[in-house]
């Protein structure tokens, strides 16, 4: 069981987290409803889908700032509406999987999730999962407004960055794991500490979760993704990021 | 389904089947049976060819013995070398009938011991196998009636493994609205009257014991379906025990560990591993007064393996039980006596099953102080013990 450390309230007001809108991907509706009360408990506003559609259009109309998708769904599945509100947003999203080991949690991660759960699990879970993926990273710990790494430039402030001076589109978690990166240049971070600092697990998190999304960076920002120079794989210690 | 073969009775007693057995203490294989009768039926046949052949001989010769003037000694001489060839084409004709006898009984025998074979597979588990079919219609019979066996066998183990799993699958929906309405309860615990906390306590506590009987049922019936894959990592046992008992139900149990095991590895899965401790130290929290304290020490000089080992201050572990308690459902002897069921369950299995896919074993005994307890121990292969 994937356990968090639950930021303090401290750590969590500053960003906002009272209006935080989840929109919560599920067919059951009993489950629907019972997420929904727990959710709203935490001061947040839920709005609902049934079905995939359902939620591409709800989003379109109001952009949530978490999505949950139950990858169980009748008409398109999780895996493709999670790549379809990928394709236009980089709002962070939890899948619900049935089962940790088997390739879905790495499909899903693939098709652009941040992070996921695995049935059953209690609302507490959730609320801390989303907790974490809003928490913002601070980039004050070093005066720079921006990082530059040969051609790649991290503009921590703004939360963007740039590959030989264009635009490139990373998602909250995968420019969390930069500026994570980006602290200690050319130190190696394992993947327990990137699972502590981006995710906020404990020990017991699920290393996949780093190398996925490591996988995805390295998509958008190498020009050759099987031979990385930026996020480069420290064998046995974990990664680091270079010019 | 068919109903099963009876026994064709014999005509002859009980009595007289038992005095023929006790005459005939050794019973012969097929394939002997077969030789014997190459055997017997060629030196039979032989047997009549020679006598025929050379009391034919001899006669006609007698016959007319003085039409043509024949010679004693030359109608003697004849007859000798009759007999040699008829001697010769006797030896040959059993050499190539125990020659022919080798060959047939191999060709039946063969298909025999492809089945057995086959049999034998399945009974390790392996249900894909089927027997090759033949062209031969006799053997056909056979072969397709065997496939028909396993095909229908197999299709039974997987309906029995995918029940387990579709049933646990089925109950996490409703556990899912259970977990998360009965936390909007807790969060308004103090609106409601005394009696309805004291209800509440209790489906909080249930509802957490189902769901984790529940993920216990799925992870279980994913080892009957033989797909854990686990997924390793490198962990140093000292940092990984105490992250695992911090995580388990006694976290402040005291963990002591062996110097000489502060710099070994263990490739495991680090969740199933953790929670093959927090399952041992929920054993013994149930099982003894309370309390656990871990162990880790390295098994033996060699360096190659190291042991975790949770102890209670419980009665111990009787050894007449010591392999039953890791069976499923099997509740431990404590536990009935103090009407505790909780645990009782799949925990122990489950370590058990996570263990031996990490090539370890785990067993129980007395404790190794002068103390009543038991203690559980778990041995985990490992690198770099010094």
């Amino acid at each position: 069981m994937p356990c968090a450390s639950i930021p303090t309230l401290d750590e969590a007001l500053p960003w906002g987290l009272v209006g935080t809108r989840v929109l919560t991907v599920e067919d059951d509706e009993r489950i629907r409803a019972s997420v929904r009360l727990a959710l709203e408990d935490e001061g947040w506003t839920v709005d609902e889908a049934a079905t995939g559609e359902d939620a591409v259009q709800t989003f379109a109309a109001n952009p949530a700032d978490v999505v949950l998708i139950d990858i169980m769904l009748p008409g398109i599945d999780g895996f493709e509406l999670c790549r379809r509100i990928r394709a236009k947003s980089s709002v962070p999203i939890v899948m619900v999987t049935a089962r940790s080991d088997t390739h879905d949690v790495v499909a899903g991660l693939e098709a652009g999730a941040d992070d996921y759960l695995t049935k059953p699990f209690a609302p507490k879970e959730l609320s801390a999962r989303i907790r974490a993926l809003l928490r913002r990273i601070r980039p004050s710990d070093h005066a720079h407004s921006t990082l530059s790494f040969g051609d790649l430039v991290i503009i921590p402030e703004e939360g963007r960055v740039t590959l030989r001076g264009e635009e490139i589109l990373v998602t909250k978690t995968e420019f969390k794991l930069l500026c994570v990166l980006a602290e200690n240049p050319s130190g190696v971070f394992s993947r327990e500490q990137l699972l502590e600092k981006v995710w906020d697990y404990d020990y017991f998190g699920d290393g996949r979760l780093v190398d996925v999304h490591v996988r995805r960076l390295r998509m958008k920002i190498e020009a050759d993704p099987a031979n990385p120079r930026h996020v480069v794989t420290v064998r046995g210690l974990g990664y680091r990021l270079q010019s | 389904m068919t109903s099963p073969i009876r026994p064709e009775r014999s005509f002859l007693g009980d009595r007289a089947r038992a005095f023929f057995r006790r005459r005939r203490p050794r019973r012969m294989g097929v394939r002997s049976r077969i030789l014997a009768t190459f055997v017997i039926g060629s030196l039979l046949l032989s047997g009549v060819l020679f006598f025929l052949t050379f009391t034919l001989t001899r006669s006609n010769l007698r016959e007319r013995e003085g039409e043509l003037g024949l010679s004693d000694q030359l109608i003697s001489e004849t007859l000798g070398s009759v007999r040699a060839s008829l001697i010769l084409a006797t030896v040959i004709t059993v050499l190539v009938g125990l020659m022919l006898g080798i060959v047939s009984s191999e060709r039946v025998v063969r298909p025999l011991a492809g089945a057995a074979d086959a049999a034998r597979a399945i009974a390790d588990g392996r249900l894909d196998t089927r027997l090759e079919p033949t062209d031969d219609p006799d053997l056909n019979a056979l072969t397709e009636s065997f496939n028909d066996m396993v095909a229908r066998l197999q299709e039974r183990v997987e309906r029995d493994a995918r029940f387990a799993s579709d049933v646990s699958h089925e109950l996490r929906s409703p556990l899912m609205t259970l977990a998360a309405s009965v936390e909007v309860m807790v969060s308004r615990r103090d609106e409601l009257p005394e009696r309805g906390q004291a209800a509440l306590d209790l489906l909080v506590a249930d509802v957490a014991r189902f769901s984790g009987l529940v993920e216990d049922l799925l992870e279980i019936s994913r080892y009957d379906a033989g797909a854990v894959r686990l997924t390793r990592d490198d962990l140093r046992v000292g940092e990984f025990v105490e992250q695992a008992v911090r995580a388990s139900t006694l976290p402040r149990s005291a963990i002591h560990v062996d110097t000489r095991c502060s710099a070994a590895t263990i490739s495991g899965d680090r969740r199933r591993l953790a929670r093959v401790v927090a399952n041992l130290i929920d054993n013994a929290r149930t099982h003894g007064d309370g309390t656990a304290s871990v162990h880790v020490t390295p098994a033996d000089d060699s360096g190659a393996h190291v042991w975790i080992a949770v102890e209670d201050s419980g009665e111990g572990v009787p050894t007449a039980d010591a392999e039953r308690i890791f069976e499923r459902f099997s509740r431990g002897v404590g536990a009935s006596k103090r009407g505790i069921s909780e645990g009782a369950g799949l925990g122990l299995a489950l370590v058990r099953e996570h263990v031996r896919l990490h090539g370890g074993r785990v067993w129980v005994e007395p404790r190794h102080d002068a103390q009543t307890g038991a203690r559980f121990v778990v041995e985990l292969p490992c690198e770099a013990l010094n």
